[in-house]
């Protein structure tokens, strides 16, 4: 047992213990460290000026991820590459000459923060090609550039000469560390157990206890809201929780496991699901998020919740008492509410595959494409035999307090026949079933028009892979 | 990847690039504390519009670390404004707008500054507020005069017209969404004086308004400015608010105080891009030439009125955009709502008025069946004879090689064809492609603006270091200037570095704003440099002809011929001799000769009369076209930009590679304007899209997937430094050609509807456009 969490920045170990760890990190680097090249523009995980690269001696691979929604606390056994860690003895990375020599830099603010993105980009070996260095960028805004520049600049770096980080800090060896974590401050508690039976047995006696998953939500209400948390559990030291197992049935997907890892788990098996998530959120959130986070957190407008829905997934919930299953439908009973007790914890996910003849589309809309909380999402999911309509499921999200399967529509899609008339017809009864809100991110008859179109969408996408 | 065009990109990086890409670069906020050193935050208003009965900071003032609340009342002066001082420092009896600053608590720690913020408690007595142009007309609720702009017989030409459309058009408002929110920190000297450092577009008017409102003299403050993390005019006026409120706390703690917003407070407190309502009666014939025009624009200018008029103004002279027009008849006021007060923004008021002409333009090519770019081309202002509606000559002009290139370069009559086959057979989407123009007027309109001042120091080493009231924000003008001066000593860029910008150096600066910082400091520090090259071209005449007696000194007074003198390459060329350009600097040293200059530079022509409406207000147009092509999910509403191609007239570069920057992020940023950027408000007033989360500017994703960029070459602007042209604002009326082209697709879907669409057309208006209609 720990009461400190120690982990290493630009190569150098560091410790932190007390009120420090329930600081930020981006704050910790700057305030702290005097490392003020790591800049804080939203404190929401939304514009990557914070971004930095963290590895740990797990995965030798580094990822990019928001210092500015993560929590010091979840810091421990991390290897934390800043700006100013990319250049060694003052000599620049390649990256770094790359975006002078392109002008990819004009105001600077954003800067640190693209360079660490592309740090990402090189360091998971993905061919650069224009389309990945825009889905490594996604979670980057510049006000400046337009963005050409920096694609210029990422397009040419030569992958040989940039060095990787594993080769920039070759002699470090990070230390791994399995004990438990327990730090106490007067106004703040933080639990980091080694095994699942102590978690349980924590939640047990502090059922009042936030289990924090990434905080790139909790994050976000710490910064804006300045909430200030008492008790938090973590639990990247139980083994379970990183549970990633695909079979031919099922997938299954513990509560550590990181979005970025999901999406790759998905890719090739199922393809829809894989390049919706390319769509959610940005890298440096699907770097440190995870898929129970998104589940937990309950939004009416999570996207991966009407995927879960329709899928039929199962969530497997685990307390002192043992472990419970709950189909993912009726997981949510209103808004924000689960069907959980307090003293339970989410352990994984259990979501299976998709049978051949399942046709499965999956459907967001929102005012920018990337990185934008949806107005509106959608998943459908059908089977069809000689023409006719034997299976369909159907979950929206955004128009109601919570993802809604619509069980009217689908009884009757059932036994129809499949043709645009039947779509056609069908999809004006959806207003039926949903309550959308008029909000920020949209007008309660945007929502309805879009939930009608998307199911007639749903039918023009289909009638490609229906063999009637 | 030949898609961005290379090869444009020559000229010197960004004076600051290494610094920036490796987190070096110095922002405010990254300035390390000092000892002793105190942070700022702001009691907000809660209301739109109220009177304030009472503020109560007893329970702030015994927090522990909270070393102060002040108020209005502890200013000398707590009205400020760049044009007219309307507008309180702190709200003392009443608010507004939403998030208007009331009071400041000032703290050993952020956090304990914060908290301090929500025990003071503020009592207010609520006003009915205005919102809307409309309702704000109907109270007579107006800020400023109203200005007017006549050409021609409007009325007669309507009369003669074929054809007329009526209507009215209404853009949003913008977020600047410069990414370092508003900062500065203030210093306290000896005997009252202050010392800022602020991220400031306008640091003489950050130095003027702190001495205004603390009472001190403008000697007493020095404000510098090392750089901005983006300002695109939110920083013109709006940063010396802030420096005002946090140089009080210094002046009454006498400790360094930092005030840094979060982004979430900037954008709630300050103000934004002009929201427009105009009105408009459009008069053409049957070939679709413009016979008349009749606008009357209304600017929301907010509570205060800011730099409002001269934003109104701009609009006005751009109504026109690119074309003639032979009658017209432009009036404008600027009316007064509970908004935060509105203000500079790229464009400056110019995007707001030629988006009028060239949605009419696309409403013009619906209701006569015409391509669009035919109606354009039928009324862009020719070559030479042009006269716009406020009576200045275009002459020189370009833009009609630009729309040949333009043309050429995409294949307008395939691509157009394309379109029409995609449109006629798919049902769920629907394309639109459309070209549009800008004619960008460069100059301050206030003549006074137009004048910079820049001082060159050449040191015994040859280096120079060159300090002018132009500030960066990224868009390089620091390197621009570098390059001026380097050029014109013939030494490497390397040996030329921009100093900061300080109020101590160079004074009575205007704003960097009006795309026009490298014109006019670029000019003055190019002024400095002839002055300098002069007396080291007589020093090497001297020592070449041996014109001195041995004993004396050589000398920068001796009448000599200098004209033939050339500076290149690290030396100083005579007719028979060359001397390198550090050797001859020593010896001006050693022998008393001046390496240093002040030189003052004012622009020469310009003049304009408001009252008649008449006049030269711009020493030049910028100039260049952009065609975009759209595709629209009539599911959603949802809008990609396909393919974007822009040809710019920007003179005689003085970098190329700068330039491209500019125009790239000009044309997100338009495109951001157009599209996604919407501003949202709860009844209360309360601005609830005031972050990334619920704000959307254009990510990496947004930009066209085919995007080329190039510049035509065009040597006759000689009346600007160097021969080259302004670029920070032109093109971010470009952006309007994702607007025109989404205007244009939904034009495809529907024949008889010439109503207006709303800028920005965001999914949900679109979808709104496009009504109930199923897609199967």
């Amino acid at each position: 047992m720990r009461d400190y969490i120690q982990f290493y920045l630009n190569g150098k170990k560091q410790k932190v213990s007390g009120e420090k760890i329930s600081s930020t990190l981006s704050d910790y680097l700057r305030y702290q460290k005097g490392l003020r090249g790591t800049k804080v523009v939203c404190a929401e995980g939304d514009c990557g000026a914070c971004t930095v690269m963290v590895g740990d001696s797990d995965e030798k691979s580094y990822r990019s991820i928001n210092s500015c929604i993560a929590m010091m606390a979840l810091m421990d056994g991390k290897h934390i590459v800043t700006i100013e860690g990319l250049s060694q003895d003052g000599e620049p990375h390649e990256i770094q000459k790359a975006m002078v020599d392109n002008n990819g830099a004009q105001c600077g603010y954003c800067t640190p923060g693209f360079v660490m993105s592309l740090t990402d980009l090189y360091e998971q070996k993905t061919s650069v090609t224009e389309k990945n260095c825009r889905n490594f960028l996604t979670g980057n805004l510049c006000r400046c550039t337009g963005y050409g520049s920096i694609i210029d600049a990422a397009l040419s770096v030569d992958p040989k000469k940039a060095k990787s980080l594993g080769a920039l800090y070759s002699g470090l060896s990070i230390e791994k560390n399995t004990d438990a974590i327990e730090i106490k401050t007067p106004n703040f508690e933080f639990y980091c157990p080694a095994s699942l039976k102590d978690a349980v047995e924590l939640k047990k006696k502090y059922p009042d206890m936030r289990i924090i998953s990434s905080a790139t939500d909790l994050g976000v209400q710490i910064n804006k809201d300045r909430f200030e948390p008492h008790r938090l559990i973590f639990l990247d030291k139980v083994p379970e929780t990183h549970l990633l197992e695909v079979n031919e049935n099922e997938v299954k997907i513990g509560a550590r496991v990181h979005l970025s890892l999901i999406e790759k788990a998905y890719e090739g098996i199922e393809d829809e699901f894989s390049n919706f998530l390319n769509l959610f959120a940005s890298p440096q959130i699907k770097n440190f998020g995870t898929l129970i986070g998104n589940v937990a957190n309950a939004s009416p407008i999570g996207d991966t919740l009407p995927f879960l829905s329709v899928m039929n997934a199962k969530v497997i919930l685990v307390s002192t008492k043992g472990e419970r299953e709950v189909l993912f439908k009726d997981f949510y009973l209103g808004y924000k509410k689960l069907d959980m007790l307090p003293e339970e914890m989410i352990l994984s996910i259990t979501i299976p595959r998709r049978s051949k003849n399942e046709i499965l589309k999956l459907y967001k809309v929102s005012r920018r494409k990337d990185l934008d909380i949806s107005c509106v999402n959608a998943a459908m999911k059908m089977t069809v035999t000689n023409g006719k309509i034997d299976s369909f499921a159907v979950a929206y999200g955004g128009v109601g307090p919570t993802v809604l399967r619509l069980p009217v529509l689908e009884k009757k899609m059932i036994g129809l026949d499949f043709d645009a008339d039947n779509f056609r017809a069908q999809s004006h009864e959806i207003k039926n079933e949903i309550t959308p809100m008029s909000d920020v991110r949209g007008s309660s008859e945007y929502r309805h028009l879009v939930a009608k179109n998307l199911f007639q969408r749903f039918f023009l996408e289909a009638s490609k892979e229906v063999s009637l | 990847m030949k898609k961005y065009n290379k090869n444009n990109y020559s000229g010197s990086p960004h004076d600051s690039g290494y610094s920036h890409v490796k987190g070096e670069s110095v922002f405010i906020d990254d300035r390390p504390e000092q000892a002793g050193e105190l942070h700022v935050a702001l009691v907000l208003s809660t209301r739109a519009h109220a009177t304030i009965s009472k503020i109560d900071s007893s329970k702030a003032l015994d927090l522990e670390g909270v070393e102060g609340v002040y108020t209005g009342a502890d200013f000398k002066q707590n009205t400020w404004g760049p044009i007219v001082k309307d507008q309180p420092l702190l709200a003392e009896s009443l608010v507004s707008h939403y998030s208007e600053p009331i009071a400041l608590v000032v703290a050993a720690s952020r956090k304990a500054a914060y908290e301090g913020v929500k025990l003071v408690e503020v009592q207010y007595k609520n006003l009915v507020p205005i919102f809307t142009v409309d309702d704000a007309i109907k109270s007579k609720e107006f800020l400023g005069d109203e200005f007017k702009i006549e050409e021609g017989d409007v009325e007669a030409a309507f009369s003669k017209s074929d054809h007329i459309l009526e209507g009215t058009f209404e853009n949003g408002g913008q977020e600047h969404f410069y990414l370092e929110s508003q900062a500065c920190i203030a210093y306290p000297g000896e005997n009252n004086e202050l010392h800022i450092e602020s991220s400031s577009q306008h640091p003489t008017e950050v130095q003027h308004v702190v001495a205004g409102a603390l009472g001190l003299k403008q000697n007493q403050v020095v404000c510098v400015v090392k750089r901005m993390g983006g300002g695109f005019g939110g920083k013109e006026s709006q940063a010396s608010h802030m420096a005002a409120i946090a140089a009080l706390a210094a002046h009454k703690t006498k400790r360094p105080c930092r005030l840094v917003l979060t982004k979430d407070e900037d954008m709630k407190i300050t103000g934004k891009r002009h929201p427009f309502k105009n009105w408009y009666k459009i008069g053409f014939n049957k070939n679709g030439k413009i016979k008349s025009l009749k606008v009357s624009f209304f600017a929301d200018g907010g509570a205060y009125l800011d730099l409002s008029p001269a934003i109104l103004q701009r609009a006005m002279f751009h109504v026109d955009n690119a074309y003639q027009l032979e009658n017209a008849l432009i009036t404008g006021r600027v009316v007064k709502t509970n908004r935060s007060p509105n203000t500079a923004f790229r464009g400056f008021g110019g995007p707001q008025g030629a988006a009028v002409i060239e949605s009419l333009i696309e409403d013009i090519s619906q209701y006569l069946k015409m391509d669009a770019l035919e109606v354009r081309k039928i009324n862009l202002y020719a070559k030479d004879g042009g006269v716009t509606h406020y009576g200045q000559e275009v002459t020189n002009n370009f833009l009609p090689e630009v729309f040949e290139d333009l043309e050429k370069r995409v294949n307008y009559k395939s691509w157009r064809k394309e379109i029409d086959t995609f449109n006629a057979s798919e049902t769920s989407f629907v394309k639109g492609l459309s070209l549009t123009a800008t004619k960008f007027g460069i100059s301050f309109t206030s003549r006074f603006l137009n004048q910079a001042n820049a001082l060159v120091n050449v040191h015994t080493d040859g280096t120079v270091q060159v300090s002018t009231g132009a500030t960066e924000m990224g868009q390089g003008v620091n390197t621009k200037i570098q390059g001026i001066v380097a050029e014109a000593f013939g030494i490497d860029s390397s040996d030329v570095k921009l100093m900061a910008t300080s109020t101590e150096k160079n004074h009575n600066t205007s704003a960097t704003a009006a795309s026009s910082g490298s014109d006019l400091n670029g000019a003055a520090a190019l002024k400095a440099c002839v002055e300098i090259k002069s007396n080291l071209a007589k020093l090497a005449l001297q020592i070449e002809g041996n014109l001195i007696k041995e004993g004396e000194e050589y000398n920068s007074e001796m009448d000599l011929d200098i004209s033939k003198v050339r500076f290149e390459n690290e030396k100083i060329l005579t007719s028979s001799s060359e001397y390198s350009f550090k050797e001859l600097v020593g010896i001006a040293y050693f022998n008393r000769i001046n390496l240093g200059c002040r030189a003052h530079y004012k622009t020469p022509e310009i003049h304009y009369d408001p009252a008649k409406g008449k006049g030269r207000p711009f020493l030049y147009f910028t100039n260049g076209a952009a065609i975009s092509e759209v595709l629209i999910d009539k599911a959603t509403g949802e809008t990609k930009v396909i393919k974007t191609e822009i040809v710019m007239d920007l003179g005689r570069p003085i970098n190329k590679g700068i330039d491209f920057g500019q125009v790239s992020g000009a044309f997100a940023q338009g495109m951001g304007w157009c599209t996604g950027e919407v501003l949202i408000y709860a009844d209360s007033g309360e601005l609830l899209s005031h972050s990334p989360t619920t704000y959307k500017i254009p990510s990496v994703q947004d930009t066209p997937r085919d995007f080329n960029i190039s510049f035509i070459r065009n040597d006759t602007n000689v009346l600007n430094v160097r021969s080259s042209k302004a670029v920070g604002e032109p093109p971010f009326l470009l952006g309007l050609s994702v607007w025109a082209a989404i205007k244009n697709a939904l034009h495809y879907t529907d024949d008889k509807s010439f109503e207006s669409l709303m800028l920005p057309a965001t999914p949900e208006i679109i979808l709104d456009s496009l009504g109930e209609k199923d897609i199967i």
